[in-house]
């Protein structure tokens, strides 16, 4: 059962009705866990449960654990001074320290061996994965490290966790929760509020058309083209390639839309995932931007923990006294960003693609990092208004081309792949194809090339929009009369059925970002 | 709140109003074509006939109307095995009250429900019941087949890309008008070569395999539930002797509930595999189905007492009907290009015609040519073809595959009268023969000459009844090919 399922649909709406229908918090809690628990068990059977089941109890231990020990501290160190208590508290934190790391291991553990054996070749072994692995774990790791740093401060409510583990909206592709956060609104669930509950089921719907009718059509293309690449060249390669990086945008970012949707309706508030990466200036920028919950996960459990640790900023110091400002700069900043996209690169995928993958962004990021100015000095010098809107869709330009290459380390399984792409990309134009109708021979004719182009269109629209207006078209749209906004719904409802790939004539993908 | 429920009232109505609209649309016709005739008498019907294509091919409800005046559907589909016959026969009993179910039970051999497709077209039509949900459940493994069964938008929405006028005004198709039965289109129509049968004794039997057997007996029982007379058939074809042994060994299951059953297999004489095969060793072409249907017409009257409507005022629709089948059967007639499809297809009662053989193509026919020549008339003996050597022939049939003549051209007699052909005066000339054909009804008279351009061209005069307009016609074949035309062009 994916989120783009009728069967989803089916799901959700029964989940929600029991939801409002029936009173009182706890029972509204208990309806979201048996809703969790039905969705885990439908969507991968009974065994990978137990996996995080597993992981909730150790959580629940560690946490518990931890938090005992602090709050012994907390009331004995009533009465020091701060000093005196920073002093206790480090000593309580190396205390802890061994169970944290023993827990963030054993959690963190069944990734990294389910990646390993990946990379080791073990496609043919069978593991029991359990579903959302990367990312419920790295929300149990940041909220234990959030609780060893002190950074939260109250006991966990153990109900509350397991709930939140097992979230259903977030549990197969994120977005990578902050437990803190999402417990706080558990503990009263709202009840029914009509636009809220309309507001959830648009951006559900709008997620829906995302990746049923644009990312799922143009993977028909892609698909085609990448299997057969050496008979495909020029513009079929272009369009696969921008394809490509369309169909990842529409299907990572429809998921998101689907599930905050989802989770917005029951009145839950999950961070977003996406903040319209392509009208992105940097590359730094656009990963601020994209998958925006795993880069503020590695920001504060892996990039500063590094960068802030007093070994890493006495080499830094000894880098800048000796080589200049601009040398300490690098040094401060390549180990950790070298580290966060290494990891990055891994946590995608396994393989020298991956690896490679995240190597090309961490380097991309560290020479904006170590050259901010650079670049546009160089278009200053040669006559450029940098700050046109002009010279900013150029900048966006090029952040979508560093963008197609990373894909195209990846999509052929190996960084070579990089290099056979850009061979049958240059190899011949073939523009003929606009004309003879080839190019409606890899799974989509014009009619499906048209209704890519208005949905991506679409896309870039809402996308410009929420850039512009800073507010949502959502609301924008709830101010016009009835009558046009529900024919915009029902055409987003007839567009749906009509043209979204699903049903035994077709093969509709599974979510990209659903398989790390 | 009031507001707001009354809004999202509307809204789901409207939404749920939108998606039966798209389905109705996108969702392909085939089925609408096979059951719309169903839905529009559904209170009209004696007799429900279901199997699989065997079935489908071999009973026409609409010869069964025109030689009985019995009102029947023949909800026989390809791959439509007896597990789906069953769900099928279930669904259709939620809105209409048979006196009798025909069922026929090839693929008795059966371990497991085997979902071939196809089954969609006999199902997509009925409306979303609890039955149906129902079969879904029952009769198809994954969740998607199922959804699919009871939703069928749910397959077919990507048809939006081919909708053409006639996805948004439904109309029923010329292709299938005979209550559900369905002959083989141009393209696929012929007289086979048999395959080698060979008769096997009623002792020798096999049971009826697992499913086949399970489905069967809910058959049976779902019927004396309902008090519906139900009649096993096995229908005649050159079967193989594991075939055979299935369908010997339902005589026993039959002899259990006291049912009636027919194992044609066992009834020589129903058809002629010589020329009543569309394929080799499973179908029957139209002239099959036309001699199957009258056989099961006759044993259904006899047997059942199935009253005939004929002259009832309340059936006045199958009369309309039937016009509409008859003349959508005769304008086949007009675009066949072989000899043998050709006659036939004019091997039916309501179709006369008259044939000129040149002494060169008479000395080329084989026994084959001869047997499907001879299958004109109803009684085979009637067309005596084996003094024809060296001489021009003259046959000419009328109503009920009558023999009006057969022999030399020189001995017809000048005038001739049928049902069909009204007044008939021929005129032999020296390899050739004139006709005038004079109708008192319409008043009018027209004159044909068949004249061999070639010494081994047949030519036909065939008189095409169409949309109650009658259009005598000529078609030639030379070599066993069409070769040219006059008439008037259907």
């Amino acid at each position: 059962m994916t989120y783009n399922s009728v069967y989803f649909l089916f799901f959700f709406f029964t989940f929600a009705l029991f939801y409002f229908v029936l009173p009182g918090s706890l029972i509204k809690r208990i309806v979201i866990l048996t809703g969790n628990l039905s969705f885990y068990l439908l969507a991968a059977g009974f065994r990978p449960l137990v996996f995080i089941t597993g992981s909730y109890f150790l959580t629940c231990f560690v946490a518990h654990r931890i938090r005992s020990v602090y709050r012994l501290w907390e009331q004995e160190s009533q009465s020091l001074s701060s000093k005196e208590k920073r002093l206790g508290f480090s000593q309580c934190k190396k205390k802890v320290f061994p169970l944290l790391l023993v827990g963030i291991i054993l959690i963190l553990g069944s990734l990294i061996l389910t990646k390993a054996v990946r990379l080791a070749g073990g496609s043919a072994v069978k593991l029991i994965v359990p579903l959302g692995l990367s990312y419920y774990t790295l929300s149990c790791t940041g909220y234990l490290l959030d609780i060893y740093w002190g950074k939260i401060k109250t006991d966990p409510d153990p109900f509350g966790l397991l709930i939140c583990i097992t979230y259903f909206p977030i549990i197969v592709q994120g977005p990578i929760s902050r437990y803190e956060k999402l417990l706080k609104q558990f503990e009263n669930p709202p009840g029914f509020d009509y636009s809220r509950v309309c507001f959830g089921l648009q951006r559900m719907l709008w997620g829906l058309i995302k990746k049923s009718v644009i990312s799922d059509r143009i993977s028909l293309y892609t698909t085609s083209v990448f299997s057969h690449l050496s008979e495909n060249a020029g513009l079929e390669i272009l369009l696969a390639v921008l394809g490509n990086v369309a169909q990842l945008y529409t299907d990572f970012s429809g998921c998101m839309d689907i599930v905050i949707g989802a989770s917005q309706v029951i009145g839950i508030s999950l961070d977003e995932n996406f903040r319209e990466p392509f009208l992105a200036l940097s590359s730094q920028e656009f990963w601020r931007r994209w998958h925006i919950t795993l880069g503020q996960w590695f920001r504060d459990y892996v990039y500063m923990p590094i960068a802030m640790h007093p070994g890493h900023m006495k080499r830094v110091a000894a880098v800048r006294k000796k080589f200049g400002s601009r040398a300490g700069q690098a040094a401060a900043s390549a180990v950790p960003i070298l580290t966060v996209w290494i990891l990055t690169g891994l946590w995608h995928g396994t393989g020298w693609g991956y690896l490679a993958w995240g190597i090309y962004w961490g380097l991309l990021i560290l020479l904006e990092t170590v050259f901010p100015e650079s670049f546009l000095r160089f278009f200053k010098r040669i006559g450029f208004d940098t700050d046109s809107k002009g010279f900013h869709w150029l900048l966006r330009l090029r952040t979508l081309i560093c963008f197609s290459i990373g894909r195209m380390l990846t999509a052929l399984g190996s960084p070579w792949g990089l290099f056979r792409i850009l061979g049958r990309l240059f190899h011949q134009a073939r523009l003929n194809v606009l004309f003879n109708g080839s190019l409606f021979s890899h799974g989509l004719d014009g009619k499906d090339f048209l209704l890519v182009l208005a949905g991506l269109f679409l896309v870039f629209f809402t996308d410009l929009f929420h850039d512009i207006k800073h507010t949502d078209l959502r609301t924008a749209l709830a101010r016009k009369p009835l009558p046009i906004r529900w024919v915009i719904y029902f055409g987003g409802i007839i567009l749906l059925i009509l043209t979204g790939i699903y049903g035994s004539n077709y093969d509709p993908g599974s979510f990209i970002y659903g398989g790390f | 709140m009031k507001k707001q429920v009354f809004r999202a009232t509307v809204f789901l109505l409207l939404l749920c109003f939108l998606v039966r609209y798209l389905s109705q649309v996108t969702v392909r016709k085939d089925s609408y074509y096979k059951l719309h005739s169903f839905f529009e008498r559904k209170d009209d019907f004696d007799v429900l006939f279901f199997g699989i294509s065997h079935t489908q091919a071999g009973i026409s409800p609409m010869v069964l109307w025109q030689q009985y005046g019995i009102t029947s559907f023949n909800f026989a589909e390809s791959r439509c095995e007896i597990p789906f016959s069953y769900w099928l026969l279930k669904n259709a009993l939620e809105y209409s009250s048979p006196s009798l179910v025909v069922m026929d039970i090839r693929r008795a051999d059966r371990q497991e429900i085997i979902a071939l497709d196809g089954y969609s077209t006999v199902f997509d039509e009925f409306p979303l019941s609890l039955v149906k949900i129902e079969a879904a459940l029952d009769l198809l493994p994954t969740w998607d087949q199922r959804l699919e069964l009871i939703l069928p938008l749910f397959r077919f929405h990507g048809r939006w890309k081919e909708l053409n006028r006639f996805d948004f005004y439904h109309e029923p198709s010329r292709e299938r008008i005979d209550m559900g039965g369905s002959a083989y289109n141009n393209a696929h129509l012929s007289v086979a070569v048999p395959a080698d049968f060979e008769l096997l004794p009623v002792s020798e039997k096999h049971s009826p395999e697992k499913a086949s057997e399970e489905y069967l007996r809910r058959i049976i029982e779902l019927c004396q539930e309902k008090n519906i007379d139900v009649l096993l058939v096995e229908l005649p074809y050159p079967a193989d002797a594991e075939s055979q042994k299935y369908a010997n060994g339902i005589t026993d299951l039959a002899a259990e509930y006291g049912i009636d059953y027919l194992n044609m297999h066992q009834i020589p004489g129903i058809v002629d595999f010589t020329v009543d095969m569309n394929d080799a060793d499973s179908h029957l072409n139209d002239s099959g189905a036309y001699k199957l249907t009258c056989f099961i017409g006759q044993y259904l009257r006899n047997r059942y007492q199935i009253p005939s409507h004929r002259y009832d005022n309340q059936y006045k629709w199958w009369h309309q009907r039937y016009t509409w089948y008859l003349s959508h059967r005769n304008r086949r007639i007009s675009q066949q290009n072989s000899l043998e499809n050709f006659l036939m297809l004019s091997s039916h009662g309501s179709i006369g015609s008259l044939i000129y053989i040149p002494a060169q193509a008479a000395e080329k026919m084989d026994e084959r040519m001869r047997r499907i020549l001879m299958n004109l008339s109803e009684d085979t003996t009637a067309i005596d073809l084996s003094g024809i050597k060296g001489e021009d022939l003259l046959l000419i049939t009328g109503w009920q595959k009558q023999v009006l003549y057969c022999g030399k051209p020189d001995h017809v007699p000048s005038d001739l009268s049928d049902e069909i052909w009204e007044s008939l005066k021929l005129f032999p000339g020296q390899g050739s023969i004139r006709i005038r054909i004079s109708s008192e009804q319409s008043k009018q008279t027209q004159t044909f000459e068949l004249t061999p351009k070639q010494e081994d061209e047949i030519c036909c005069l065939t008189k095409i009844w169409h949309y109650g307009q009658v259009y005598p016609s000529v078609f030639c074949f030379s070599h066993g090919a069409f070769s040219r035309f006059s008439g008037h062009d259907l």
